[in-house]
């Protein structure tokens, strides 16, 4: 079909107006009506993350809170992936914030370092401190900076270790449920030499726990602790040193499995070789520990607190929480989802499928629970040395072990630097 | 100059490109052309401005200054990229940047070509059906590469356990786990990858060369590799330049791949420059940091792609 000149400068014309429409009204309805916190029908939008999409409990709770504000608010619900950090700062930086998400509390850092976190403390504090009451003693520290209460627990989660009893029968060894590092170690080596196979399973993801529990271990007493936490105690200390030599120790040895390529382990494959009996001790956490036994099939199973050095058994840990963004739409609705969230009524069925929580008011019967749960006072209430900086933060949880591996010199001087450009900026 | 019939002048006013008659209303028909084309063109140029232009402009101000969602933009002139030039962690990422970017180039480029060459000298039916083959990998989405391959090439996968089967078990390496070797192994992985698309705009180039080229050669006596030597190389510069132009440019974008198979380690060793700008941006909210990172990183491929073309430049054969 032939068009004469008039008619196509007609139709152009016709598609750059329709084009500059559609945007305009598209960019109007994006303020006046964006996909998080906007009102449809009388009900406001809420855009929430709160599960993984593994997470039989998390998608539990998704249900529940549908159900329960069905006629208040029309919810979308977003899984919860390994880039939640990313999903929900773009989503800041795009004005469009998620009203709700799922966070770990000690990581809160990120997001107050650029103001992109909503203050929980008011509300926590609101009529006699109601809603702080509810959790258990301390479980809010971790997600507390400089006073102020940005992110909400709802599970304890710290590293353990899984023990196949069986195996170390076979290689006449025993550990006691709170080793020590020396003691840990020697168990390895003669389950190594009896059995011929690499004695520890862990992936790639959590071997960084072998360094960092250490970082908080090694010091001889809290006050060191409390120093070495704020960043006041330099990389080049030889304490430090001490705790990366020993998990390069590990490594070298071919003590992790499967020796070569041990870096890349996923947790399938550290998993399949707890199954077939190619490792004897697996580094879990703790709330997945329940589903992980079962799903392995050993019978047998030790769980040891994770082993630390110096003559502290505390723990590092932190726990699965929910944060609100700072500049979410209505933030009063995401404040009654997340009381909600974090109500026994919730955290009944998480306890049910064997997995601890983080308030009080709940019940156990099953006596594992307790198992997974132990170590849940027991951990150290000082942040972690990866919190004075994000980019601290990305170093120790994604860089760790390797780099100290392959380049423990450079390593030691990289965390240095930025130990240094923290306090600097801090000041 | 005017012609003359019964009762009727017509006057031709002057001799142009596009001959020009007046009209009437006194508009030129190459000037109503002109303004048909730009009208035609208005749309697209829209589109563009808006996805291309204006982001670009938008990340070069950006990359000069310190900006946050909520608290705004601030000028901070050169810091952003001082801090670059101080910065270990990103200038090794434009380091592995480029050497995969080169690497997989060179392995598309070259077994591209090898694999034109081959096809070529097959009979219709049967080079259909390894054209398909060689050119399925290219039509997979990075992402599904990556993830095949990190099973294939984790140490219990199947290329260590061929060779153990073998007997060749000294060759069994942590693929993906060791600094050094993860880059040429992704470099590889995305060379493989690639190489069918080469193949395929190389192969267009070769069918069009003219029979009786070939012919020529085979009364001469020229066997198939003199033939390659002699004519079709030559021939297909043109196309080979262009070819490479492209693929440096797409191997320069390898975040999908590189994010599924290692995530940028172990620890550090494989953090390409697309990695660590998200992370600058999305993890440390350094995001003007992060702008100027990818300004630089823009400049260096600009720079590389131009001496690329240098090289492939050549004479164009008209045949």
């Amino acid at each position: 079909m032939k068009f004469s000149k008039k008619t196509s400068l007609v139709l152009i014309l016709l598609i750059c107006i329709s084009l500059f429409v559609s945007a305009c009204s598209s960019t109007n309805e994006a303020t006046s009506n964006s996909s998080s916190g906007s009102k449809s029908g009388g009900k406001i939008k809420l855009t929430l993350m709160i599960a993984w999409p593994d997470d039989v409990n998390g998608k539990q709770e998704e249900k529940m809170v549908a159900k329960k504000f069905a006629d208040k608010y029309d919810i979308t619900f977003k899984p919860v992936d390994n880039n939640v950090l990313k999903s929900i700062k773009t989503s800041i930086a795009a004005g469009e914030p998620v009203d709700l998400s799922f966070y770990w509390t000690s990581g809160m850092g990120d997001f107050v370092e650029g103001d992109m976190a909503l203050d929980l403390t008011p509300y926590l504090k609101a009529n006699n401190n109601e809603w702080m009451n509810t959790f258990i003693d301390g479980s809010l520290n971790l997600g507390t900076i400089k006073g102020k209460i940005y992110a909400v627990p709802n599970t304890p989660v710290y590293p353990m270790m899984l023990v196949n009893k069986d195996l170390l029968d076979q290689a006449g060894v025993t550990i006691p449920d709170q080793p020590t590092w020396d003691e840990f170690t020697n168990a390895m080596t003669k389950v190594k030499e009896k059995l011929g196979i690499t004695p520890l399973g862990i992936q790639s993801g959590w071997a960084g726990w072998l360094v960092r529990n250490n970082l908080f271990a090694v010091w001889p007493n809290e006050s060191k602790v409390k120093e070495w936490s704020e960043g006041k105690i330099s990389f080049n200390d030889p304490e430090v040193a001490k705790v990366f030599n020993a998990t390069k120790e590990l490594y070298d040895k071919e003590y992790v499995y499967p020796g070569n390529g041990a870096l890349t382990m996923t947790g399938d494959q550290v998993l399949n070789a707890f199954k077939s009996k190619k490792v004897a001790f697996m580094g879990y956490i703790n709330f997945l520990a329940d589903t992980a036994i079962k799903n392995s099939g050993v019978k047998n199973v030790q769980i040891l607190t994770f082993p630390h050095m110096g003559s502290r058994s505390k723990v590092m840990g932190s726990a699965n929480g929910f944060m609100i963004p700072a500049n979410a739409k209505h933030p009063k609705a995401s404040i009654e989802i997340l009381k909600y969230l974090t109500s026994t009524e919730v955290l009944q069925h998480r306890v049910d499928n064997g997995s601890p929580v983080s308030v009080k008011g709940v019940k156990a019967d099953d006596p594992k629970i307790a198992l997974y749960a132990k170590d849940a006072g027991n951990l150290y209430t000082e942040n972690e040395i990866s919190n004075i900086s994000p980019q601290m933060n990305d170093y120790i949880g994604n860089k760790l072990p390797a780099n100290y591996i392959f380049n423990p010199k450079t390593t030691l001087g990289d965390l240095e630097k930025l130990r240094l450009e923290a306090i600097k900026q801090k000041k | 100059m005017t012609s003359q019939s019964k009762g009727q002048t017509i006057n031709i006013k002057h001799q142009s490109e596009y001959p020009v008659i007046s009209t009437s209303k006194g508009r030129s028909i190459n000037f109503k052309q002109r303004l048909l084309g730009i009208a035609l063109l208005i749309p697209a140029a829209i589109f563009i401005t808006f996805t291309m232009f204006i982001p670009i402009f938008w990340n070069i101000v950006l990359s000069f200054a310190d900006w946050s969602p909520l608290s705004g933009l601030h000028l901070v002139g050169l810091d952003n990229y001082s801090k670059l030039f101080q910065d270990s962690v990103t200038l090794k990422g434009f380091g592995y940047s480029i050497f995969i970017a080169v690497i997989s180039s060179m392995i598309a480029i070259l077994t591209g070509l090898l694999l034109a060459l081959m096809v070529y000298k097959m009979s219709n039916k049967e080079g259909a059906v390894f054209r398909l083959i060689f050119f399925t990998p290219s039509m997979m989405p990075f992402i599904i590469i990556g993830l095949i391959f990190s099973f294939i090439l984790s140490p219990d996968g199947l290329v260590n356990q061929f060779f153990r089967l073998i007997g060749l078990g000294s060759l069994e390496q942590a693929w993906l786990a060791k600094p050094g070797l993860v880059l040429w192994t992704v470099a590889v992985v995305s060379g493989w990858k690639g190489a069918g698309s080469v193949m395929m705009l190389l192969y267009t180039a070769i069918i069009t060369i003219p029979a009786s080229m070939f012919e020529a050669a085979r009364l001469e006596g020229a066997n198939y590799f003199r033939q390659i030597q002699m004519i079709i190389l030559p021939l297909i510069k043109p196309t080979i330049g262009m070819v490479s132009m492209l693929v440096i440019i797409g191997s320069f974008k390898a975040y999908d791949i590189v994010f599924t198979m290692t995530k940028g380690g172990p620890g550090d060793y494989s953090k390409i420059v697309p990695l660590q700008m998200l992370d600058v941006a999305f993890s440390f909210n350094e995001f003007g940091y992060a702008a100027a990172i990818g300004v630089l990183f823009t400049i260096l491929v600009a720079i590389i792609i131009f001496i690329s073309q240098k090289f492939t430049k050549g004479d164009v054969y008209e045949y």
